[in-house]
């Protein structure tokens, strides 16, 4: 009977545990192609508007794309074609910690500095960051590249760290500590250069007043 | 005499050329760039600016690429060139520079020493404003600028991350353009997504709203948001972008009917211009169409055509082109015809075949009315047709070294009435070393030449040889397809005299650009395929430039000396040396700027044969300018620039008077930019004084002068927010001149344009109208008055 109690309690706590976990953590903006969710035993393609999970497994098939924001409004990433990420994300207080796995293919990240940690881990290394503007990328030897555009990333595995600077590459493999040199041309694949450079091609003004009623209304207007 | 004459000349003219093919600006770098906000640029151009084809700015951040923009012509009295920098550019400090690409296609930067690494460095600032403290309970992920803005992809959602742990018990709702539709809304404990099933292309008003079980309201937030319609866009197999412009000028004239200008036309100027530019993947092509009314069947042509396809590899060029091999055989020749390159690895080959001069018809007219018959006889131009090949080992950015052969003929068949037909091959080999990312070049070249001057007596024959007694190695008709060889051969003995060598040394290190460049021509030297290559010259040219502080302080000190008649072959020897020193201070703090220049040329020659006159004439020219910005507030906050500028230029020729000249230039002026209304005024004054000696017609005796010019200018500029999506400025202007002295009129320049980029197609259309009224009266001879019309109609279409 004890054991019962036991197996039962432990049981509820899992469960617990798991719907603890259930907690949205972002939602897909835009993707295009086919982008496979795994959520648990679900699995499932992804559409806009799609609530993302923490433990939500994330695969993108050729030519695919998928844009996601987190819901701290902390960071914004881009997931490329033939890449498979993992979501985790931890709520502390205010702040969401977000722990990524990318295990191949391509991520860029851009990073809120006032939010939560954030991290991307890879079968190599892991970067961690405040406040960026970089590019993951996990190649099938299970290499780890590194391109910063904006701040500092600390690129860190078992053998070392290395700061990868703003327009320098981290390079991390399985046998030798992280390095970092300046990028060169030609590295980011130009397909995946064009569509980071998008994104600041977009413009946003918010402008907020106040209507008849004296309620404070915010206007967002976006322009190219 | 008259070959000393010519050379006097030519050399003078060279002087003139060196002087005025430098585009004199206006320019102070502002000392910092807001944090995303746009970042105006405006060169000033000081003069006319006729010679400026056009304008780039280019610039970038951090490590980029620079980005090309071209910048737009301004329109009033004083010409001006402007550009912006998007304020979603700048998120980091910017670097640029200008380049002004001139009518003769040379080229001029700014700054002059080499810009692409050394380019104005502008730091950001970031806005001290105080930021208002916003309610961050409520984040609007979507709409987002980039994904979900428009109509087919609308979507909102919102995040209250940060009110997940007091939701309890409450309940949130969401209404979209007034409407409740929480029930299409998939709402969880941190995030809504709602996802209308279709949206129109205008505002929206979303509101979410959380109530307490008592129905009260726990919080509360509304959005504009603004829906975009999605642009139908017609797919080509290959991107096409491109401008055009159409720029026309009228000029008209009124005067009495004893004044000169009475009768004279109207002018009319207009050019066309097309450029179309694109490609797909691996493949780029480039167009350019030029039509100008200034063409006519009686000269070189004025109108451009040229398409260019570039592909791995491979490039092809037809119609009108540019050839540059090297110095000494062609460079920056148009050619009309096609050109390629073909490149793999470390091999180069170049190759083009087409016109350099196009045929002019020619007349002779005979008179036979007398019993002696008049010939009139105008020369035609034979059209001259090229062909040349390089062949290129190595590497532009490490080292290489090219041969080079060039073939120029003229075709005796395209025209009856031109003379002397001319045949001309040139052979050169050269080389250039870069090292340490092209910080230090070495480069030397080596050509030699044969021409011949005309070739319509046709090929010597072995007869001819024989009779004068000439005994070749070869038959020279068997090498008529290859170059003709008649008495009309230069050189007609292999020496020096037909070589033609350069050697130069550029390196840049600690910010110090060193050039030291060496040439020797021979006087028997030609190729017709670089005109402005003058034959029989020697001499070397050392310029060493210094900046520092970031290009705040500049430092540049030069020297060359050159001389002729390096084969003594000539009853004179012209010499002419020169030095040049300049210093310029340009602090961005909020101190002036100053900058000082001097240069002086002296041309003196060695006579050994009495016929020759002799010449010894010394230029020097002064020039000290310095400006002065501070805000300052006139009826409104402005960002006042005050300008002092002095220029003192005396030519003196101790051997002959001719050439005495001399002028004092002042000028003084304020511009204000007013920073809070959209308007700029433009006060100027100037005074000239001058002395200048001429021979009158029919005279003997030299005749001095001495005048004044007194100029003061006014313009203002508005730029009324007229149109949402676009800019409209407009432009008065008033500028008066009094000359005294012994040349005594009055002049008044009244102008007036608008300048307007509006969007006719879906990308910018520049639209500009300038007229312009001139009054001249002069103060002793009323035959001279004139009034003048002018205006300027000119529109850029870009796409």
């Amino acid at each position: 009977m004890k054991k019962i109690i036991v197996l039962v309690t432990i049981q509820i706590l899992f469960l617990s545990f798991l719907c603890a976990d259930m907690t949205p953590s972002a939602v897909v903006l835009k993707s295009s192609g086919v982008i496979e969710l795994h959520r648990q035993d679900e699995t499932k393609n992804i559409s806009d508007g799609e609530i993302l999970y923490s433990g939500d497994e994330i695969i993108s098939k050729e030519a695919s794309l998928a844009a996601i924001r987190f819901v701290d409004d902390g960071a914004i990433i881009k997931l490329f074609a033939n890449s498979i990420l993992t979501i985790n994300t931890e709520k502390t207080e205010n702040r969401l910690d977000k722990n990524l796995y990318l295990e191949v293919g391509e991520l860029w990240s851009k990073v809120s500095k006032e939010k939560g940690t954030y991290e991307i881990e890879t079968p190599t290394a892991v970067a961690a960051v405040k406040g960026t503007d970089f590019l993951t990328e996990v190649k099938e030897s299970g290499e780890t590249w590194l391109f910063t555009f904006e701040g500092v990333v600390e690129l860190k595995s078992d053998l070392g760290t290395v700061e990868v600077d703003k327009g320098e590459t981290g390079v991390a493999t399985k046998d030798s500590a992280p390095s970092s040199r300046k990028t060169k041309k030609g590295e980011v694949r130009k397909e995946v250069k064009d569509e980071i450079e998008s994104q600041v091609e977009t413009n946003v003004m918010e402008i907020e007043f106040k209507d008849a009623s004296g309620q404070t209304k915010t206007m967002k207007i976006f322009y190219k | 005499m008259k070959k000393t004459l010519a050379a006097v000349l030519i050399l003078i003219l060279s002087a003139t050329m060196l002087i005025a093919a430098t585009v004199e600006t206006d320019f102070i770098p502002p000392e910092f760039v807001q944090y995303m906000k746009p970042l105006h640029l405006r060169l000033d151009i000081i003069g006319e600016g006729d010679e400026i084809e056009e304008v780039y700015l280019f610039y970038k951040k951090a490590n980029l690429d620079y980005v090309q923009v071209l910048m737009d012509p301004g329109v009033g009295m004083n010409p001006y060139y402007d550009a912006t920098i998007p304020g979603s550019f700048i998120d980091q400090p910017i670097s640029f520079y200008f380049r002004i690409i001139k009518n003769d296609m040379l080229e001029q930067t700014i700054p002059g020493i080499d810009p692409i690494n050394n380019p104005y460095y502008i730091p950001i600032k970031r806005s001290a404003e105080k930021r208002e403290k916003v309610d961050t309970s409520f984040q609007i992920l979507s709409p987002d600028q980039e994904y979900n803005y428009q109509n087919d992809d609308f979507m909102v959602a919102i995040s209250y991350f940060t009110l997940e742990d007091q939701l309890e018990g409450k309940t949130i709702k969401l209404f979209f353009d007034g409407k409740d539709v929480t029930s299409q809304t998939t709402i969880t404990s941190n995030i809504l997504v709602f996802k209308p099933a279709s949206v129109k292309p205008t505002t929206h008003k979303v509101e979410i709203v959380i109530y307490n079980a008592d129905g009260s309201v726990f919080r509360q937030k509304n959005w504009i948001v603004q829906v975009q319609k999605v642009p139908t866009v017609q797919k080509l197999p290959v991107s096409v972008n491109g401008d055009l412009l159409i720029d026309s000028r009228l000029t008209m004239y009124d005067a009495d009917s004893s004044s000169y200008y009475h009768d004279k036309d109207n002018e009319f100027r207009s050019i066309g211009r097309l450029r179309l530019w694109g490609g797909k993947n691996w493949f780029r092509y480039k167009g350019r169409i030029y039509i100008s009314s200034e063409e006519r069947s009686t000269r070189q042509p004025y109108n451009r055509y040229s398409l260019d396809f570039y592909v791995p590899h491979f490039n092809l060029h037809l119609g009108d082109h540019n050839q540059v091999f090297s110095n000494t055989t062609i460079a920056g020749k148009n050619v009309r015809g096609v050109g390629g390159e073909l490149k793999f690895g470390f091999f180069k080959l170049s190759s083009f075949y087409g016109q350099i001069q196009r045929h002019i018809k020619g007349t002779m007219e005979l008179d036979t009315t007398d019993t002696v018959v008049d010939t009139f006889f105008t020369g035609g131009y034979y059209n001259r047709n090229s062909f040349g090949v390089r062949m290129q080992f190595g590497n532009e950015r490490g080292f290489y070294v090219s041969l080079n052969a060039l073939k120029t003929k003229d075709d005796m068949k395209s025209e009856d009435y031109a003379q002397n037909p001319k045949d001309n091959i040139v052979v050169g080999l050269d080389s250039k070393l870069s090292l340490f990312k092209s910080r230090l070049q070495f480069g030397w070249e080596v050509s030699a030449s044969l021409l011949n001057n005309n070739i319509a007596p046709g090929v010597l024959t072995k007869d001819k040889l024989d009779s004068l007694g000439i005994d070749l190695p070869f038959d020279p008709e068997s090498l008529e397809g290859i170059f003709v060889i008649n008495q009309n051969v230069e050189p007609y003995k292999l020496s020096l005299s037909n070589i033609a060598a350069e050697g130069y040394l550029r390196t840049f290190f600690m910010h110090n650009l060193l050039n030291i460049r060496y040439s020797y021509v021979g006087g028997s030297f030609n190729t017709l395929a670089n005109p402005y290559l003058q034959n029989d010259k020697a001499g070397f040219n050392i310029m060493d430039n210094v900046t520092l502080i970031n290009n705040q302080l500049t430092f540049g000190l030069g020297y060359h000396a050159y001389n002729d008649n390096i084969r003594d072959t000539k009853g004179a020897t012209t010499y002419t040396k020169g030095i040049l020193l300049n210093a310029g201070y340009y602090p961005y703090k909020d101190l002036p700027n100053l900058s000082m220049n001097f240069q002086q040329t002296k041309i003196t020659n060695e006579i050994s044969d009495t016929m020759y006159l002799p010449v010894d004439r010394l230029n020097n020219i002064v020039t000290v300018t310095t400006s002065y910005k501070r805000p300052i507030h006139i009826f409104s906050p402005t960002d006042t620039r005050f300008t002092l500028g002095y220029s003192y230029t005396k030519t003196v020729d101790q051997e002959d008077d001719r050439y005495k000249y001399n002028t004092n230039n002042i000028r003084f002026g304020i511009i204000s930019d007013f920073t809070e209304i959209p308007m700029s005024t433009r006060l100027s004054f100037g005074y000239i004084s001058r002395d200048d000696r001429y021979l009158p017609e029919g005279d003997t005796t030299f005749v001095d002068t001495k005048s004044n010019y007194f100029t003061v200018g006014l313009t203002e500029e508005f730029r009324p927010k007229i149109y949402n999506d676009g800019s409209f400025k407009t432009t008065i202007g008033y500028n008066l001149t009094r000359s005294t002295g012994d040349v005594r009129y009055m002049k008044h320049y009244i102008s007036c344009g608008v300048h307007n980029q509006v969007k006719i197609l879906p990308s910018d259309t520049f639209l500009s109208f300038e007229l312009a009224y001139l009054i001249y009266q002069d103060k002793d001879d009323e035959t001279k008055d004139y009034n003048q019309m002018r205006g300027v109609l000119k529109l850029t279409q870009k796409f």
